[in-house]
């Protein structure tokens, strides 16, 4: 399935520039953003994220950049735009502002939640 | 020859028949193969402005015809032919005619026929005769419908069109679906793919998607269950939510990305964004979309709440309120054609209103199943629209997606409810999308 295995290349790879970058790089910080409340709605899945690559980059630049906060998976998803999973969550703010730090980065965005649409009673319906 | 198809023939049709069929009006160099069905005693002659009432009685006088009407359309004349002569022989007489400008048989047309799926009485959306339908059974008004039987008699198959559906999936094994469903090849036998699960089977663990496919394409004039929009589809499965309805921005972003390469022209997503955000690899997703020349048919949502502000101006919902303009955003419309209490709405956003209450569709997620139900929702309004987009791109094969959204846009019917609700004050219909003809692109006049 060519599908599967463009994400199998593209998580194998990611997770060697992870190592390799927890191993040589700074300590990664452990700043997380604070708990969501409980009942709260989710409006993105915590600690997803879209990465847009500039182009000519490879996936070890999301490594090496995000690689801190422990990359549990990566998927293509096309035209350069990966989906990023990490072991803590750092929260968008501080994904952005080390994009910001990063030429190779083209942009971060949270993974949202999409729903079919909330609901829709006729009024007296049962 | 029934007095009665003749008169249909004569008095509604020309006009309908020339704008529809510009192959029948163009005068063609060389006489196009008789094919159809028409009146075999008569054919219908266009005589030039300059041929006044004595030249056309001598013309067909000379050939043993007789004028039976002249037509209320500028020098059409319904001609009754010799006895005996052949239609091919009558159509000759005239074409070397310098008073004639044009000569055609004179074809016939039946009143169109509603499919017989035992449960097309339900679908008020397709033809509302103020009928009860869902639980507890509401009327509506008659009349306030798709306006599609008249479509229906230049076409019902939109095969050669994909339309994908992002959606929980669809079971593409229920009785009134398997038989539309897109053929994927060895590469995607199960008509799609499945982004929750990550495989190549997208069959629905909800129902959502597969209410939403039949309302697109469930298979019609087949004697059971209902109809879509398409009696005859190609629907690509597209798994991107889950059981509880829930995707996320990748999923959405993959399944558009694996409709636009296999083919789809037209792509369904009955979902919303879970809060007010804005959604750049969404956003991008559907501009690559538009790069293909796909139509994307989305939902304005419902809110659902009594007392909710459901206006979009305010509650941002992605990706209606996106601005491409392959983008065709849906809001849901009631029995009587008002805007239905749960629907968002928005004068910037929201581009036209379709059926959204009581609407009966395929149900089930079992193998074969062979359910129906109804559902309320933004979500079954907008493949109502999607369905539509089909229907132009399948009857003009030609039309980019610009040309579909401005006959989706254009072509739909004034509706009070959504005056200042959305940017076209339309609700959509069929038949005069279809008869609806796009101004010209690429070209430039010159005023001298």
């Amino acid at each position: 399935m060519k599908l599967g295995m463009r994400r199998l290349i593209a998580l194998a790879v990611t997770l060697a520039g992870a190592s390799a970058a927890s191993a040589c790089g700074s300590p990664a910080p452990r700043a997380t953003e604070a708990a969501v409340p409980a009942g709260a709605r989710q409006h993105r899945v915590p600690g997803e994220y879209l990465v847009t690559l500039a182009a000519r980059n490879g996936v070890e630049a999301i490594a090496e950049l995000y690689g801190r906060f422990g990359i549990k998976g990566i998927q293509d998803l096309g035209h350069n735009v990966f989906l990023v999973i990490l072991t803590e969550d750092p929260g968008p703010a501080r994904m952005e502002q080390l994009r910001g730090e990063d030429a190779r980065i083209q942009a971060v965005q949270p993974n949202f939640v999409y729903g079919t649409g909330g609901p829709a009673r006729l009024p007296g319906a049962r | 020859m029934n007095a009665l198809l003749r008169s249909i023939a004569l008095g509604t049709f020309v006009g309908a028949a020339l704008s529809l069929y510009p192959q029948v009006a163009a005068a063609p160099a060389a006489p196009p193969a008789l094919a159809g069905e028409y009146v075999p005693d008569e054919v219908l002659v266009k005589f030039k402005p300059t041929a006044g009432m004595q030249a056309r009685m001598a013309a067909m006088a000379a050939r043993g015809h007789s004028v039976v009407a002249n037509l209320n359309q500028p020098g059409w004349a319904q001609v009754k032919v010799r006895a005996g002569q052949t239609m091919e022989a009558a159509l000759a007489a005239y074409r070397n005619d310098a008073n004639v400008e044009y000569v055609q048989p004179n074809y016939i047309y039946r009143a169109a026929a509603a499919p017989n799926d035992t449960q097309y009485g339900q679908l008020w959306a397709f033809k509302n005769t103020g009928q009860p339908v869902g639980s507890p059974p509401v009327r509506g008004t008659a009349g306030a419908d798709m306006n599609i039987e008249p479509a229906w008699d230049h076409i019902t198959d939109c095969s050669s069109v994909v339309v994908a559906v992002l959606d929980t999936g669809v079971n593409y094994t229920h009785e009134d679906l398997a038989a539309n469903m897109w053929n994927g090849g060895s590469g995607f036998p199960n008509h799609g793919y499945d982004f929750i699960g990550n495989d190549d089977d997208p069959m629905d663990d909800s129902g959502h998607g597969t209410h939403v496919a039949g309302i697109v394409g469930a298979v019609g004039n087949n004697g059971r269950g209902t109809t879509g929009v398409c009696q005859k589809a190609g629907i690509m499965a597209v798994r991107v939510l889950d059981a509880d309805g829930k995707g996320t921005t990748a999923t959405a972003v993959e399944g558009i990305g694996f409709a636009v390469t296999n083919g789809a022209r037209v792509i369904n997503m009955s979902l919303v964004g879970d809060g007010t955000f804005f959604d750049t690899a969404l956003s991008n997703a559907i501009t690559n979309a538009q790069n293909r020349d796909v139509v994307v048919v989305v939902v304005a949502g419902n809110t659902g709440d009594v007392g909710h502000d459901n206006d979009l101006a305010g509650n941002a919902t992605y990706p209606c309120n996106l601005t491409q303009p392959n983008l065709v955003c849906v809001a849901a419309l009631d029995q009587n054609y008002a805007l239905a209490n749960f629907s968002n709405w928005g004068a910037t956003s929201v581009d036209v209103g379709a059926p959204g209450t009581n609407i009966l569709s395929t149900t089930g997620v079992n193998l074969n199943s062979t359910s129906y139900g109804t559902m309320n929702g933004t979500s079954m309004a907008s493949p109502e629209v999607a369905g539509l987009a089909a229907i132009l791109r399948a009857f003009n094969p030609q039309y980019t997606y610009a040309d579909t959204v401005g006959a989706i846009k254009n072509g739909g019917r004034s509706v009070p409810a959504l005056a200042g609700k959305t940017t076209t004050s339309k609700a959509v219909d069929v038949m005069s999308s279809l008869a609806y003809i796009n101004p010209p692109t690429g070209l430039t006049a010159t005023v001298r």
